[in-house]
């Protein structure tokens, strides 16, 4: 095209566009981005959390939207790539008003302090590296654990209440894992324990064999395993296999899901984790497992109910302080300052933007995870 | 524990040998490296988990019928993505990328159709049977026996029958092999499906100990790559040589250094060795007297 027939075509556009730009003012989509892992080896959980935040949109959208604008949700696929999360984050001011981080603990570390720097609001829901709600970021906020708690609750089950002291730290190498090993062996330490091994994995691995023998041969007690639900399924099947039925499995709350115990089957009976999940007792809960499974066929897992509470808490929030890239500094604000009945439960932050939640001990029991204290 | 941590680089080095003959049928045949070989082990898992759980289909039956499914794609995709540059005498670096897009492809199709979550497999039995002070489970010595017989039959296929031969010809020059009377297009669809059947034939095998997900292919993809450049491309017993290696240095590395050399260590080897003998362990000249 000329640069003459280019001026014509803009100048045609524009015509056509105007009108409609001035007529639809008022009924601008907010725009949300659900930034997460679509393609890698944290889909499964990027993807229950981008579910729920849809579920969570046709509900907004069908009561009217945010004071008649519609909820758009725009996905972002990371591939569980830190660097790719740094292009996403630098993109996605210019696209969306507020974001859903549905990420592992590393992209989201990664983007996190552009969109810090950039003054986006995000909500965090699959990360739980204790650094994403310690680094001082502003805009951020965190609707999951933190393993900072979580690590330390294990690490006090199993040696006050199952009173081991040899106990074996397995850990992916990615920043969960990592955060994870590291807590852990503060919290060790803190009780002058030293864990006989402390062995990590990549999040691709599939045999664990190597690892095994040696937790084997040191005869430890118990074994923290800090991954994903796949790994951790996988590492205690070989477990079983190379005869180590006996030690004590210790995990994050990522863990407490239909997922593990169905992937697991009995080699995973007797895991301890931590719970501070959805209590089927709350009735957005209930509502949303419904909504849920007859919609995706799939079991609702905490990640669903994040994506689906991150979702509602940003509507709210967009809802008081405004829709425009300009009130983006008092949603934040709005943000923290959440009183919310979700279906996690009451969601509210703390200083840092970290979600305030009791975490319980569960133990897996004849197929079901059960609270133990 | 020494045994023991041999018998675990045994079992995994099966594994990758398994996947390793796939590259090496074709290999064997056209001269060429299928980067989508790993994805027929993926969907082999995947559809083998779908017809044992929730169509309840008897093992058995699922076993071939996933095997036939692989063996189908392979021959569609020779036939879609590679026979024109083939029969063109396209650059290798063009068929090498023709398959590195046909593998991207595949795997999407496969996230698209069964998401990202993981399966499991029902085993032939996970808990363990002792030897001496050895620990196996039966789909592991399962998973071992069944990579040294399919390597046996592939073995027996090339160099004792009319077919290899013609795909062995085939290998060595397409052109005079066409000449010759081969017919072309036949051989090639015969060695695509078979070494997709091969790679859906691993996934099966794998997907009890390893769990069915739609990444397991890209998970396995370097190390049974590594394992058929060790074994010698062109030797068929070799993969079981360079599956071996691979498996056993990353276990005993894993096992008496730490977890975290276990792939420098290996990948170490596959260096050293290609240093003292660059068509590996046991690769001969390409073009031999068929």
């Amino acid at each position: 095209m000329s640069i003459r027939g280019l001026r014509w075509g803009m100048l045609v556009a524009a015509v056509l566009v105007l009108p409609l730009t001035a007529s639809s003012q008022a009924k601008r989509p907010v725009v949300i981005g659900v930034m997460g892992d679509f393609s890698g080896p944290v889909a499964p959980y990027s993807t229950a959390s981008l579910q729920g935040a849809m579920i969570a949109m046709d509900e907004i959208n069908a009561v009217g939207g945010i004071k008649g604008s519609p909820v758009q949700i725009k996905q972002y696929d990371d591939r569980n790539d830190p660097v790719e999360g740094v292009t996403l984050a630098k993109r996605l001011g210019d696209e969306v008003l507020a974001v859903i981080v549905a990420s592992a603990s590393s992209p989201t570390l990664s983007a996190g302090p552009v969109l810090d720097r950039a003054g986006i609001p995000f909500v965090t829901t699959v990360a739980a590296n204790p650094a994403v709600t310690e680094s001082g970021w502003k805009f951020v906020n965190r609707l999951h654990l933190s393993d900072r708690d979580q690590v330390e609750r294990v690490v006090q089950y199993a040696t006050e209440n199952d009173r081991f002291t040899k106990i074996a730290i397995l850990y992916d190498t990615s920043d969960y894992g990592v955060g994870g090993r590291d807590i852990a062996l503060k919290a060790l330490a803190r009780r002058s324990l030293t864990p006989p091994v402390v062995e990590g994995w990549k999040q691709t691995d599939a045999d664990f064999s190597s690892q095994i023998v040696k937790v084997k041969a040191t005869g430890a007690e118990g074994v923290i395993i800090w991954g994903t639900v796949e790994g951790a399924v996988r590492i205690v099947q070989q477990m079983r296999s190379l005869g180590l039925d006996k030690v004590r499995v210790y995990g994050g709350g990522g863990l407490v899901s239909q997922k593990y115990v169905d992937l697991g089957g009995k080699a995973v009976e007797g895991t301890i984790a931590t719970w501070a999940y959805v209590d089927p007792a709350v009735p957005r809960a209930k509502d949303l497992g419904d909504k849920y499974e007859q919609r995706f066929k799939r079991k609702m897992d905490v990640f669903v109910a994040q994506g689906y509470d991150a979702l509602h808490v940003l509507a709210q929030a967009v809802d008081k302080a405004g829709q425009s890239p300009s009130d983006r500094l008092k949603i934040a604000s709005a943000i923290r300052a959440t009183r919310y009945q979700g279906a996690v439960g009451e969601v509210t932050f703390d200083d840092n933007g970290q979600n305030v939640r009791k975490i319980y001990i569960a133990r897996l029991d004849g197929g079901k995870f059960v609270v133990v204290k | 524990m020494l045994a023991q941590v041999a018998l675990n680089g045994v079992i995994v080095g099966s594994i990758y040998a398994l996947v390793a003959l796939g590259f090496v049928v074709v290999y064997r045949s056209v001269a060429m490296f299928n980067f989508a070989q790993t994805e027929y082990y993926t969907l082999g898992g995947m559809l083998f988990a779908t017809l044992l759980v929730v169509g309840g289909v008897p093992f058995l039956v699922a076993l071939v019928l996933t095997v036939a499914v692989g063996v189908a794609v392979g021959v569609l995709c020779e036939r879609l993505a590679f026979r024109r540059l083939l029969l063109a005498q396209a650059q290798p670096v063009n068929l090498i990328i023709a398959s590195i897009a046909l593998a991207i492809v595949l795997r999407s199709i496969i996230l698209l159709a069964w998401g990202p979550d993981a399966r499991r497999v029902p085993s032939l039995g996970d808990d363990p049977i002792r030897l001496a002070e050895l620990l196996i489970t039966p789909q592991q010595a399962f998973i071992v026996a069944a990579t040294v017989l399919a390597v046996a039959a592939v073995a027996l296929f090339l160099h004792r029958t009319r077919l290899g031969l013609a795909l062995r010809a085939t290998a060595s020059n397409r052109m005079v092999a066409g000449l010759m009377g081969v017919p072309l297009t036949s051989v090639l669809a015969l060695s695509f499906g078979l070494s997709a059947g091969l790679g859906a034939l691993g996934g099966i095998l794998v997907a009890p100990i390893l769990l069915a997900q739609f990444s397991m292919g890209q998970a396995i993809l370097v190390k049974a790559f590594a394992a058929a450049i060790l074994g010698g491309l062109a030797s068929i017993p070799g993969v079981i040589v360079g599956g071996l290696v691979v498996g056993l240095a990353e276990n005993v590395a894993g096992a008496y250094l730490s977890s975290a050399y276990k792939d420098v260590v290996a990948f170490a080897v596959l260096l050293l060795v290609l240093a003292a003998r660059p068509a590996g362990i046991l690769g001969g000249r390409v073009d031999d007297k068929v």
